[in-house]
Parts: C-alpha cells; structure tokens; sequence
C-alpha cells in the first residue's frame, strides 16, 4: 500500500469513465433536455424538492420563491440539501464538488436558481474548453 | 440483570395489524395472516416459497407522521410505530418521560436490506457519485432504533442488536442490563424486521422456508413431524420496561414480570443452522435456572422459539426435554407457527401468554418421535404464573427468558 | 489485546505504527476507486493465507474479511491472555458496522447481472453484521452469551459496556469485546454521498480539516473480573473501570451541535467509574474529522471538563488509521490502553494548526507525557445519535474489572 501524508492532492479524474453493464438497477441521469427549458428553473427546482425530498402532499407551486427552505421555513436540513444537490445535479446536469456546496445558496428557491445558472455556466465553460 | 422489572407497555405491528387486540386475537384463533411475496425480481429459486407475514400499509399508517417519515425505511417506521403504542399502551405521555433515562434496544436480524439492495443498486447503476444520502443514512442497522429514540425522544443508552433469531430476546435482554448500575431509569425493546421479497427470496435460497412440501400447504408447522421449514414474516414489536417499584409507583398496569435471563452460545452450530450442541445448552440453562432459584416444576408453560425449522425445532425439543425433563414437560406453546419467524411477534406472544388464550398450534399434525413434544392443542390453560420464553438462533446463539404473571 | 489494523496484525504493529506518527492511509486496493468522489483509506494489506496459516481452506473460504479481522485479533487476545481454553464459558460482545457487506455487496451484484449464472448463495453466509462474532464464536468455541452490537461507529465501544454489564453481573467471568469491520463500498459511497470524507488524510480538530478517512480492522480486549484475573494469575493491562452511553435524539446523521447529548454519555462513563471529571488525563476523542463532529464532540467534552480540558491529552487514533467504523471503539480502546502503559501519547500524524472553535491537546510535533495517575476516556458518536464512551486506568491502580 502507498502510504500518503496530508495535503495529497488525487488526479483529477471524470466521473464515469467506463460504462456500466449493470442491470435493472437506476440509469444515469439524461441531460438536461431542451425542450423542457420552457419551464422556469425555478419551477424545476420546485419540482425537484417535492421529488426527491419526497414531500408528499405538497404541491411544487406552494413553495413560494423566496420561502426559506430549511430551519424555520419548508424544515428541510443538511441532508436534504446533499440528496438535493443530487437532484439539481441530475435535472441541470451540473456536478457540485463538495466545497462548492455554499449554505447561502440553499436558502432559498430563488438563491438555488441562481446557484444552479452559476453552476451551469461553469458545466457550459467547462464543456467549450475541452473542445 | 435486575429481578425486579416489569413489562408495562406492549407495542405491536405485524401481519395481523396494529396493536396488542390485533395479535391476541391472531394468537386466539390461530391465524395465519400470509400474503404472496413478489416473486418478479426473481431473488427465490425454482419452486420457490411463496408467503410470508406482511404489514398492510393502511395499518401503519394512523401511527406514523408522514412529513417526519419521509425519510424511513419500513423496518423504521415499523418500529417508530410500535414505540409510540407501547408507550401509549404503558400510559406514559411525553411528559411523564421527560427529563428521565430511556434506553433503547432493539433487535433486528436483517436490518433494513431494501435500503441497502437500492443503494447497491445506485452505485453499480448510476454510478458511486449517484449514492442517495438518505438511504445511505437509513442502511445502517441501528437506523431503527436512532429512529425510535429521535421520534419520543430518548435520550437514554441506543442498542441495536443483530443475532437472527434470537435478536429480539437478546435485545430485552441487553436493555434490561441497562437498569443495572443505574445506567438507565426506563426502556423501550423489542425487535423489528421486514420481509421484503429480497430477503425472503434469500431466506428460501438457503432453504429455510415451508414450501409446503409435506402437502400440508406452506406453515411454519412447529414440532410436526412433517415440517419443512419456517413462515418468514415482518413487523415490530416494542415492550416498556420499567423498575416495578417506579410501575407502582405511578399505579401502571403491569402486564408481566421479568425475573431472570440466560445467554448461552452453541459453538457446535453452522453459520446458518442450528447445531447439535444440546448437552452445552441444556447445562447452560439449568445453571440459569439454579442461579435464579428455578426448578423445571416452576414453569406453568414454554414460550417455544420453535418456527418449523428443522434443524432449530429439534435443538428447541432437546434442550426442553434435558432440562425440564421429557415425561414432565409442561404446555408447550409454539406462536411461531402463528405469527411467523422474525418481526418481533414472539415477543409479544410471550407477554400475552400469560393473559391471553392461544388456539392449537397451526399446522401441527403428527408427533416427530425424534423430537416428542406436542405443542399447544387449543385447550383452555388456566393462566400460567411462570413461563420459560425459548429463542435459538441459527450459527449458535440462545437465549431464555423468565417470565412471572404481574 | 489483539488488533487487525491498516499497520498490519497484531498489537505491535499497532504500536509501532501509532508510534511511528505517519498515517497508515493511502491508495484503496480493493476495490476501484475509479468512480467514486475520493480515493484514499486505511487498508489493511492482509494475505489471509498468512494470518490463519492453520486454517483448514474450506474454512477460511467461507469467512469475510471482517471475519477474519475478527478471528485474528480474538485469538491474539486470547492467547495474550492465556485464555484460549476459558472460551467454553466466555461472553463474546462485538461490534460491527456492516459485517461481511464488501463480500455481500459483490454477490449482490453478481445476482443483479442479467443472464449470469446464479451467484451460489453460501458465499453470503457471513455477510450479516454477526457474521464476524459468529466466526469469532464457531472457530474459537465461545459458550457464554454472544451477541452482535451493531450501533454502527459506536458499536465496538458499546460491546464493551455490554460485557461490562455482563461481568458486573455475574453472568460470566471473562469475556472478549471489541468490534471488526471491513472497507465496502457501500459505506465508502455512503460517506461520500455525505460529503463526510476529505480527499486527503484526515486531520482530526485541525483548522483545515475536511472530513474523515474511512478505515478496516478489528480490536478485541479479553475483560475479566478481578477475582477471575487474581486467581488465575492473568497480567492485567489496565482496568476496565466504567462505561456509559446516550442518544442524541437530535438528527440520524448529525451530531447535537451543542455536545449535550455527549456529555451525558460521558458523564454516565464517569458516574459509572465513580470517577470524578479530575481523574481523567487522556481522552481518546472520536475525533472523524468532519467539520461538525469535531466542534460539537469539543462541545460536549467541554461540558463535562470546563476549562480543564485545555490541559488533558487528547488523541484522534483516526488520523492514524482512518475510521474503522463498528471496529473503530475497539482499536480505540486498545490505543487508550497502550497510552496509559507507556505513560505517553504517540505523535499525532499530518500536525498543523488546529481549530481554535476545538484546540486538542493533541500530540503535534512529538510524543507527548501524560500527567500520570490518570484514568483514559475513550468516546465515540454515530449515527442515530448513538454515543458511547468507556473509562479505562492504568494497570497499576485498583482493580474492578480486568483487561488482558
């Protein structure tokens, strides 16, 4: 075993580099199609925290835009933002590195929005570099 | 363990629906509540076992708070539910457990494996990166009763305890040494389980389950000389234990008294059968019995761990007959054969067999000689004062309670 | 004792590596890495020929790596303490965390490709969280009450409370506790999903600390009571003097952030000892390394010590060897016991400065001596809420319960 000490830094690696041949289990998540862009991200977004926060009984519409989504207001916590970055991460087809994920961000449907525009922006530099 | 603790609260949910009326009744008219697991993901073998003991959801969910159960797994909410019963069933609000030492220890043999299949699936499927925090949090096997302890919030010792079958004996057991040196003031134990097709499909992998081979339909036929294995069922069960002092304390009702427990290890067994470490578990149990002022006359009737397996209901018989002697054995009560194996019933069955009455053992027909117990006919038993509660596991592990009449 | 750790086998390995102040955490062999956020733990390079060079081959197919973690440490421990023909009546309390899921999760697999030959069902026999105290209960013949703590990274530590109870009790005269877990990568893909785990090697209460590092092995302690010990003539390692636990009741995965739900478990530990705050030298912290964990363990221990926690030893055996999950109370433990003997805490790997919010007393920069008589708190936090905490003293002071 190579033994490291602190402050290593790993290669950057891409994040699927070999296709899976699995099975029934869930298939990657689609990019972003573009015919569903007519929808506003925020209404996307609404959608995401209703699916997979699985906050049944509640209507994507009722969260309001600048409705604090965790404490006080819809009571989400830490782990709900890390399983909605997941979501926002397949809906926009974004990758949020861990010290990317800045609290602020998440405290509000409209502050998500402009989290995710920042986000695919950089996906979208990203993209137009490598090639 | 302390001698002077008592039974208090009895939570349940299980195949045949929520709450102690529910299970006494099942146990009363000895019925089998099955449903046919889906056989789709093709988990069971060729001829497969086709029931197993599962909870209606509708039964769950007057018990459950949907916004803070989103995150559950079953076996979660199974047990968050019969907590807030058994606590309900022992009088004790919010308030009057506020402020105090609550313990918790729950068993488990499985964990919640539906959430651990998904999550596997996730990481070979999506990719590692697509691993979904929620159902990681819930795969650990104390997710349960972390569950449990944050929903009536108690803040007490939280003990899960996997050892199959014995697991939920063995967690009673465990919370009940939480009373000694003072290291808890009040307890919620039990065991829950859930039988998903995953699980059962492994389970028949291995064999262990009726498939109705003897023409005898699929039942968990304890003690029968035809029996083929066991009926694998789900659900939780939850029991109160308090200081008998502090019960009376507060005039609760009692509903049994636990005196005494042994634990004892058969390291002749396989890692997933019985053994045939009879001599060593029946020593184990008279020791037991002699440390705690015990003779095999004491016991009014067994609480038989014995399910229909075949290699599990021929230790249960040997070490019954050793020990409180072949000729001499009392009412041999098999609720297994009822409510199924796993899911925490027994428990509660071997709380209402002091009160309750219990129909004849299902699926029973012949005697096997090799074994020579007759489990329960149906006949009316005048209500024991003392029971032997048996639970051994397969790969080894055994367990005995003894439990008085309040 | 007996330990499977990423140093190798055995106690002394142990030692050495903990002495050596480097981290036994690097490249993950075995499994790839490829596909997932980090890269890095603490594995343990075990050649499973080596380690049980007298097990007959069918036996050893059929044991997980976490069962042979178990099976190494517990007969080291045994024979450490001349106990091996005391097994027939001895308690067996061991934690694990996931049990043989590295091996459950690849017939998982196997049984989820499509049109592939079905995967023979025996190779999950030991996949369950017991898997590893069965193995440890079959091979070695252990009679007394074996039962399986799985409170996931408290659950090696509340194996030892359990046999503590146990011993108190009369139940039995000896007993092994501990725990054995073993890298998957469920729980690798777990914690990452949580963000919980740094890219680099841990570093435990430091400013710059950004998760833990996960980590495999075993650690098991032979507990008798002091009589049995006496009249055997047993060396006795340290005492086992009390343990305690507690639940949150806060957040399945995060901590209390005001340490309280902490503090009661090791205030209980205390009561339990009837030991004052005082009497303590050394606390082996849980120490992951995430962010929240180890501001609010701080939290909690402050509670319990005041401002006297500025002068106790603190070590974080996870910057060592990475978080060993439902073993990782166990190694702990061994850790605590070892400082107490040699009277010092080895160097603290990877220093740099620590968080001013939690300013360890850790060994930075060299061995650091322990303040001597003093008693070792061993604490650890998981998920669910679940803590737990164990109190050792050094062999030379009274003896109520016995560790070998």
């Amino acid at each position: 075993m190579k033994l490291r000490t602190a402050r290593h830094k790993p290669d950057p690696r891409s994040m699927r580099t070999r296709t899976d041949d699995a099975h029934a289990a869930p298939q990657p998540p689609l990019p972003p199609d573009e015919t569903m862009t007519s929808e506003s991200i925020q209404s996307r977004i609404k959608r995401v925290i209703v699916d997979c926060l699985m906050l049944e009984g509640l209507a994507p519409e009722e969260i309001g835009d600048e409705q604090a989504l965790f404490g006080e207001g819809l009571g989400l916590d830490s782990v709900d933002a890390l399983e909605l970055v997941l979501g926002l991460e397949a809906e926009f087809g974004i990758k949020v590195k861990s010290d990317e994920m800045d609290r602020t961000a998440f405290n509000s449907v409209t502050s998500l929005a402009g989290f995710v525009e920042g986000q695919m922006a950089k996906a979208e530099a990203a993209r137009a570099s490598e090639t | 363990m302390r001698s002077d603790l008592v039974v208090t609260g009895l939570g349940t949910i299980g195949p045949h629906g929520a709450g102690v009326e529910a299970l006494a009744a099942g146990l009363a008219q000895s019925r089998v509540v099955r449903c046919e697991v889906d056989q789709s993901p093709a988990w069971h073998p060729a001829q497969p076992a086709r029931f197993a003991g599962r909870v209606d959801p509708a039964q769950l969910k007057p018990w459950i708070d949907a916004a803070k159960a989103r995150r559950q797994s079953l076996p979660s909410r199974l047990a968050v539910a019969a907590g807030r019963m058994a606590f309900e069933d022992a009088g004790l609000e919010r308030a009057a457990r506020a402020g105090r030492d609550v313990a918790v220890s729950l068993g488990t043999a499985f964990g919640p494996n539906d959430f651990t299949a998904k999550l596997l699936d996730q990481i070979a499927g999506a990719g590692p990166q697509s691993a979904s925090p929620f159902l990681f949090m819930e795969s650990v096997a104390n997710a349960h009763a972390g569950q449990v302890a944050l929903d009536s919030e108690l803040r007490g010792a939280n003990i899960t305890v996997v050892q199959r079958e014995a697991s939920g004996l063995l967690a009673l057991i465990q919370g009940a040494a939480c009373f000694d040196d003072g290291a808890c003031e009040l307890a919620l134990v039990g065991m829950v389980d859930e039988m998903g097709s995953l699980t059962h499909g492994m389970l028949d992998q291995y064999a262990a389950l009726s498939r109705g081979a003897a023409g005898g339909g699929e039942l968990g036929r304890a003690f029968d000389a035809g029996r083929d294995g066991f009926f694998a069922a789900e659900g939780a069960t939850l029991l109160v234990l308090e200081r008998a002092s502090d019960a009376a304390a507060r005039g609760a009702r009692v509903r049994a008294r636990i005196t005494g427990a042994v634990r004892a290890n058969d390291p002749s067994a396989p890692r997933t059968d019985w053994g045939s470490g009879v001599a060593h578990l029946s020593a184990a149990l008279a020791r037991g019995m002699q440390r705690h002022g015990l003779s095999p006359a004491d016991f009014d009737a067994v609480v038989s761990g014995a399910s229909g397996s075949r290699r599990g209901d021929w230790l249960e018989a040997q070490v019954l007959k050793r020990v409180l002697g072949a000729e001499a054995l009392p009412t041999v009560l098999a609720p297994k054969a009822t409510l199924g194996e796993f899911g925490g019933g027994f428990l509660g069955a071997a709380i209402l067999a002091l009160s309750s009455p219990f129909g004849p053992t299902p699926g029973f027909e012949s005697i096997d000689p090799e074994l020579g117990i007759r489990p329960h006919d149906g006949r009316e038993l005048a209500p024991p004062q003392r029971l032997l509660v048996s639970s051994l596991a397969a790969g080894g592990a055994a367990a005995w309670l003894f439990v008085d009449a309040p | 004792m007996g330990a499977v750790t990423p140093y190798g086998l055995g106690v002394d390995a142990f030692a050495q590596g903990l002495a050596s102040g480097q981290a036994a955490i690097g490249d993950v062999e075995l499994f790839s890495t490829e596909l997932h956020r980090t890269h890095i733990a603490g594995e343990v390079a075990l050649d499973l020929e080596a380690a049980l060079p007298d097990l007959a081959p069918a036996h050893r197919r059929r044991l997980s790596r976490s069962d042979t973690f178990g099976l190494v440490a517990a007969r080291e421990a045994l024979d450490q303490a001349r106990a091996r023909e005391l097994a027939t009546q001895a308690g067996l309390f061991l934690g694990s965390s996931t049990g043989g899921m590295f091996e459950g999760e690849s017939f998982y697999w196997d049984l989820r490709q499509p049109g592939a030959r079905r995967p023979r069902v025996s190779r999950i026999a030991s996949q369950q969280h017991n898997g590893p105290t069965d193995a440890v209960a079959r091979a070695l013949g252990f009679g007394g009450p074996v039962v399986t703590l799985s409170s996931a990274c408290s659950a090696a530590t509340m194996a030892l409370e359990a046999a503590l109870r146990s011993l108190r009790s009369g139940e039995v005269d000896l007993a092994l506790a501990g725990g054995a877990d073993s890298l998957c990568q469920l729980t690798y893909a777990g914690f990452n999903a949580l963000r919980a785990v740094d890219e680099e090697v841990c570093r435990p209460f430091q400013a710059s600390r950004a998760g833990l590092s996960l980590g495999e092995g075993a650690g098991v302690l032979v507990l008798e009571t002091a009589e049995h010990a006496a009249a055997r003539g047993a060396r006795v390692l340290a005492t086992f003097a009390g343990a305690g636990s507690s639940c949150d009741a806060h957040h399945m995965t995060a901590p209390d952030e005001d340490g309280a739900g902490l503090a009661l478990a090791l205030e209980k530990a205390l009561a339990d000892a009837r030991l004052a705050p005082e009497a303590i030298g050394l606390v082996n912290a849980h120490g992951t390394a995430t962010p929240l964990n180890d501001a609010a363990e701080w939290k909690g221990l402050e509670r319990v010590f005041g401002t006297r926690l500025a002068e106790i030893a603190v070590m974080a055996t996870k910057g060592s060897v990475g978080h060993l999950l439902g073993a990782c109370g166990g190694v702990e433990a061994i850790a605590s016991i070892l400082a107490l003997a040699r009277g010092k805490l080895p160097p603290a790997p990877n220093p740099g400065p620590l968080d001013a919010e939690c300013p360890a007393g850790l060994a930075h920069g060299g061995e650091r001596a322990l303040s001597l008589p003093c008693a070792a708190l061993s604490v650890n936090l998981a998920f669910g809420g679940a803590n737990a905490a164990v109190v050792f003293r050094s062999a030379a002071s009274p003896a109520s319960e016995g560790a070998g």
